[in-house]
């Protein structure tokens, strides 16, 4: 009996392990947390975000876990300059001119909240077989910063 | 000998310290003989200071150990890495300077006066005098019939307070902020975010950062008045002032009630509650007994962004 509790307990735990929420880290303190790391296909995740630096504009979205020091690429919806979408949004307080009302703002204390939509497939690439994620970027305005960047990594069923 | 030694002294003080001191290196040309009107000096700067910025502006060359205050405002530049400067200090400027202008109420005619170019630190080091440089400048007669329209005057205010180049305005982060200004020939103005550090929406600036500087620019498009003229507002930018919102208590309330509290700061950082005296909190929700009670609220600071919070609250239970 003993041995059985043991196991519901250890099953219990390891399910709610790869399913629960996670958070990243960033060098400048900015902090990433996603809902949850499992996720069916087409769903959404709830992405939130906070003491990211206002100055600066940043890509969130679901995309291909890149190599060490690369650009997250490609991303579920593809590069979004034209503004919000459902697997990429572009959130900043200064946008260029042409993209004014375009990007969401980030509220006080750089934050913001979104919602992510999770897809097996990114273009030719299926995310039940390389690794994919929440990725956080600087946007196109300084498209070589990499200090920016974060992952999540994201099972998809 | 000792004579001789005064004088040396003398003449060292009469000479401007900076223009010495400065490690900008100036290639330009040509310096001599330029139109009155549509003249173009091609300029490349070296050695530019990382500290700061430059301004490159057409003056009336002033006393020795003074920085010059006649200028020509339609024809100033902004050299710097900074979002919406003129140039960066690495390209070929391109500086036009005319041969009369107005400043204020003073027409200066340059092939009567001695006009130059004034180079400076721009509004982030507005104290610092080491990279002032007065360059020379001489001037064709003008035609006969040529006549010098005014620089149109700008005047303009963040929440009030006049700012101008040389006077900054200090904003916390995410202190509300509007600017205002007024064209003296009642001409069109547009107004630019000219750094990250501040957005600018219609006329409302938002500061995203508790440290440096920002500054927003007003353009004025000239009329048949006056000639068009930018003028930059710098803003100097503080830590913000972190609260509970709106959030207010009253001073006695009935013994026995319960007072809910935000959770989150006005720059959302989770507010932690501690009471003393008749009152304790749970959850964020205050109760209040008979007797007098001090709830305080704190937050932590957010580096470079804004201040922690530290308020107390005081209440009467009756």
């Amino acid at each position: 009996m003993k041995k059985i509790v043991a196991l519901i307990l250890i099953i219990t735990s390891l399910s709610i392990s790869s399913a629960s929420a996670s958070t990243v880290k960033g060098s400048q303190g900015q902090v990433l947390s996603v809902s949850k790391t499992t996720f069916k296909d087409g769903a959404t995740a709830t992405v939130y975000g906070k003491y990211f630096d206002e100055t600066v504009g940043i890509y969130l979205a679901f995309c291909v876990i890149p190599a060490k020091g690369k650009a997250p690429t490609p991303c579920g919806g593809g590069i979004n300059k034209a503004g919000l979408g459902e697997a990429s949004f572009w959130i900043s307080s200064n946008p260029p001119p042409y993209a004014i009302g375009l990007t969401e703002e980030f509220l006080p204390g750089g934050r913001f909240s979104a919602k992510v939509k999770i897809s097996k497939k990114i273009g030719r690439f299926d995310c039940t077989k390389v690794k994919c994620g929440i990725t956080v970027r600087a946007d196109h305005l300084r498209s070589n910063d990499r200090s920016s960047d974060l992952f999540i990594p994201i099972t998809v069923k | 000998m000792k004579k001789l030694v005064l004088v040396v002294l003398i003449a060292s003080l009469l000479t401007p310290i900076s223009a010495t001191a400065a490690e900008t290196k100036f290639v330009g040309g040509p310096l001599t003989n330029l139109d009155s009107q549509g003249a173009t000096i091609n300029i490349t700067l070296s050695n530019v200071p990382a500290k700061g910025g430059l301004y490159l502006q057409q003056c009336v060359e002033a006393a020795a150990g003074t920085r010059p205050a006649v200028c020509n405002k339609a024809v100033e530049l902004w050299i710097s890495t900074a979002r919406g400067a003129s140039f960066l200090p690495t390209d070929t400027i391109k500086f036009k300077p005319t041969g009369s202008f107005v400043s204020g109420t003073t027409t200066v005619d340059c092939t009567v006066s001695k006009c130059g170019i004034f180079m400076r630190f721009d509004h982030t080091v507005a104290s610092d005098l080491s990279e002032d440089q007065f360059i020379p400048l001489s001037f064709k007669a003008a035609s006969v019939g040529a006549t010098t329209l005014p620089v149109d005057e700008i005047t303009a205010k963040i929440n009030g307070v006049v700012v101008t180049t040389r006077s900054p305005i200090t904003l916390s982060y995410r202190q509300f902020a509007t600017v205002s200004a007024v064209s003296k020939a009642g001409a069109g103005l547009t107004y630019t975010s000219l750094a990250p550090a501040c957005s600018l929406n219609g006329t409302e600036i938002t500061p995203l950062s508790g440290v440096g500087e920002c500054a927003i620019s007003v353009t004025s498009a000239g009329n048949s008045n006056a000639s068009p003229i930018t003028a930059i507002l710098p803003i100097r930018l503080s830590l913000g002032v972190q609260t509970v919102g709106d959030f207010t208590i009253p001073k006695s309330i009935k013994a026995g009630s319960k007072i809910e509290l935000p959770s989150l700061s006005n720059f959302g950082e989770k507010v932690t509650y501690k009471a003393s005296g008749s009152c304790s909190v749970a959850l964020a929700r205050a109760t209040v007994k008979k007797g007098k009670c001090t709830i305080s609220a704190t937050a932590p600071a957010k580096s470079n962004t804004y201040k922690g919070l530290n308020q107390k609250y005081s209440i009467t239970g009756k």
